[in-house]
């Protein structure tokens, strides 16, 4: 994918497009808010990730202007400050996703990938399939190779969303922002717990895992 | 408009002002009534006196025949006399004069028109007459003035007086209820500011008028006190940025180092993993502190709507249940069936519950009974955690709440003491209070909200904003959340 990057420190930005271009992708890098309109006006990138404390045209202002100019990139914004309402400010300027300094980069990937627009999802979709696993989304039950699994609301929330985005990591603070509507840290292991238990019921009683660990990121569900 | 109460001071002075006012102009006014028709007998008697020792003069010099002369003539030429005359001798027997059967008497004395006779035209108002009397030899000679004018003059001056005390007492009263009213305006609308500032709107200020007055002085002077109040928490909130922006660069540095590190060995990845963790505890802390300075400075409250507790427990029971049971401890929540709603931020109410819950697994041993409850008690709600863990004893509850404070045993256990300061934080935004009781065993602590109504009254801005249940662009499912 074709990333615009607008951070003033180096370090961090050359870390990050580094580690984007190590995995195979296009980074476009601006310093100031300014340089970062300008390039963002094309509309030709992907995502872009935004610092809110840039020089030159704030992050803020900036998603907003490229909004009221009816460009739609998704925007993923970077903070250092962390305030109670710093993500609430860059959702209603038009931002997309939020993360707070300092993150690990798999955080960061993981956000993007969920990010860009993924081709073929059709909005009325009733079921979802990964491999052998299905989803009734209108039943709401979920069966493997023919054999039913019953599940907790909240289990089942936690499937759907790592079925929709398999083969995709979805990280610990991810899941806990959408399953629970969590927006801080717990102090226990919240996701690993029900991770854990989703296991015993999905992956357990077959002989082929579906829900794998993705070492220091989070967790996938492919085949 | 505001409404005026009968207990605000500015009406119950100008009110107080007016009626003291009318009191002190009622005796000015007696006072005066009470001179000016002392001073009008006095000329009265001025009078009549006057004519005794002018008839007196007479009689010395020119003999008793002279004066019953003069008495017979003004009686009768005067064509509307005020006077009255009667000579009589010492068996009482009538000489002279246009008046008799004027009984004796000692000093003034007041006679009635209709109790003697007079002849002669008098005016139809003359009723009284004010008398006077001397002996001539043996002679007793008795002169009377009537009293009408002293009356008709007392008339008017009551009439005058009492009207104007009327329109006095009218125009003090009103004059003093309108300038009640406007102070009263007044002090509403500074009480009004000072209490959108104490809400958390830092930036309102009284309007100040142009005459100067002490309201104005004081409103002034307020202004000023608001204006270096919001300097003072805009530079700490500066301060709390810069201080994050400053150190969390290097913080972010550091750990981008880590994670780019190619351990060589088992042994480095492991030193690399645990440096790592270090670096996000550091980070969970220092996250913390300034979140809890930011809510305490009341950041998030302009963004409060109406919220559902009973979601926000159904959320947090939910992720936690499971936690609990892994842990040994039963964990059992009873929420009512209908909504349960406050004031408030959804994000911040879920970290107050998630944290309280999370305190109590953590600090339980497993076997413990670990209970999250709401209710209603009147138009409070009441959000309930209780454990039948070890607790806390009475003393240190208190300073539980503190920031970075931990009790002796919870030393060795993973946290950073910031959890309750944060609840508490928190709880204060919300206008609701914490109470941590003996839960015999364990720790019950109670969060009670104030009613979502008054608070939204007070707040003025609540229910208007739109509820906010943003999440992360992935979640993309309809079954969203819950």
């Amino acid at each position: 994918m074709k990333v615009l990057l607008v951070e003033d420190d180096d370090q961090t930005a050359a870390y990050i497009r580094d580690g984007l271009v190590e995995a195979g992708h296009v980074v476009d890098h601006a310093s100031s808010g300014t340089d970062g309109f300008v390039m963002a006006l094309d509309g030709s990138h992907d995502v872009m990730i935004v610092d809110r404390m840039v020089p030159g045209l704030d992050g803020l202002s900036l998603v907003k202007s490229l909004r009221s100019a009816k460009n739609t990139t998704p925007v993923l914004f970077l903070s250092a400050m962390g305030g109670v309402d710093d993500r609430v400010d860059g959702l209603e300027a038009g931002g997309d996703d939020y993360l707070v300094k300092p993150f690990s980069f798999a955080e960061l990937v993981a956000r993007l990938a969920a990010l860009v627009r993924r081709p073929a999802i059709r909005a009325e979709q009733t079921v979802l399939d990964v491999v052998d696993l299905k989803m009734d989304l209108l039943r709401r039950t979920v069966s493997r190779r023919g054999q039913v699994i019953p599940l907790q609301p909240r289990e089942f929330v936690l499937l759907e969303c790592l079925m929709r985005h398999s083969n995709r990591v979805l990280t610990r603070t991810m899941l806990l922002e959408s399953v629970w509507n969590f927006h801080f840290d717990p102090q226990t292991n919240v996701v690993e717990t029900h991770i854990s238990r989703l296991r015993n019921k999905i992956d357990k009683p077959f002989d082929h895992d579906l829900i794998h660990t993705v070492r220091g990121a989070g967790y996938s569900l492919h085949a | 408009m505001p409404r005026l109460s009968p207990r605000s001071t500015a009406l119950r002075l100008s009110l107080g002002y007016a009626a003291l006012y009318s009191f002190l102009t009622a005796c000015v006014l007696l006072a005066a009534y009470l001179f000016a028709t002392t001073e009008m007998r006095e000329w009265i008697e001025e009078d009549v006196r006057a004519r005794l020792w002018e008839l007196r003069e007479i009689h010395e010099t020119e003999g008793l025949d002279s004066v019953l002369e003069q008495i017979r003539r003004e009686g009768s030429t005067s064509e509307r006399s005020s006077m009255i005359y009667q000579l009589s001798d010492g068996e009482g027997t009538f000489l002279g004069g246009n008046a008799r059967g004027i009984p004796d008497f000692k000093g003034v004395s007041l006679v009635r028109q209709d109790a003697i006779s007079v002849t002669g035209e008098f005016d139809s108002d003359v009723t009284r007459f004010l008398v006077r009397q001397i002996m001539l030899g043996d002679t007793r000679l008795v002169v009377g003035k009537s009293t009408h004018l002293y009356w008709e003059a007392s008339e008017v001056l009551i009439e005058v007086m009492a009207t104007g005390f009327l329109v006095l007492l009218f125009l003090g009263l009103v004059l003093g209820a309108l300038l009640g009213r406007r102070t009263e305006q007044r002090i509403l609308a500074i009480s009004e500011v000072l209490t959108g500032v104490s809400d958390g709107h830092i930036s309102r200020r009284i309007s100040v008028g142009r005459t100067g007055d002490d309201l104005d002085r004081v409103s002034h002077a307020i202004n000023g006190a608001l204006r270096r109040l919001q300097a003072l928490i805009e530079s700490q909130q500066q301060i709390s940025t810069d201080i994050a922006h400053d150190l969390k660069t290097p913080i972010q540095r550091l750990r981008q180092r880590l994670e780019r590190a190619r351990p060589r060995d088992e042994e480095t990845a492991g030193m690399i993993e645990a440096s790592i963790a270090d670096t996000e505890a550091i980070i969970a802390t220092f996250h913390a502190l300034l979140r809890i300075s930011q809510i305490e400075a009341g950041a998030r409250r302009e963004r409060f709507c109406e919220t559902d507790l009973r979601q926000v427990c159904e959320a947090v029971a939910s992720a936690f249940e499971a936690v609990a049971e892994d842990e040994g401890q039963v964990f059992v929540w009873t929420l009512p069936d209908e909504a349960v709603l406050v004031q408030g931020d959804a994000d911040l109410l879920t970290q107050l519950t998630a944290n309280v819950v999370e305190n109590a697994i953590r600090h339980c041993p497993p076997e413990t009974r670990i209970e999250l409850s709401l209710g209603r008690d009147g138009t409070r709600s009441c959000l309930s955690i209780r454990d039948t863990g070890s607790g806390i004893p009475a003393d240190e509850r208190d300073r539980v709440m503190r920031r970075l404070y931990r009790l002796e045993k919870s030393r060795t256990t993973p946290g950073n003491g910031l959890g309750l300061s944060l609840v508490k934080a928190i709880a204060d935004l919300h206008g609701a209070t914490i109470e941590l009781v003996d839960n015999d065993p364990g720790l019950a602590v109670h969060v009670v909200f104030p009613d979502a109504k008054s608070a939204a009254v007070r707040d003025g801005s609540g229910a208007a904003t739109e509820p906010r249940r943003q999440s992360g662009p992935w979640q993309s499912g309809p079954s969203g959340a819950r």
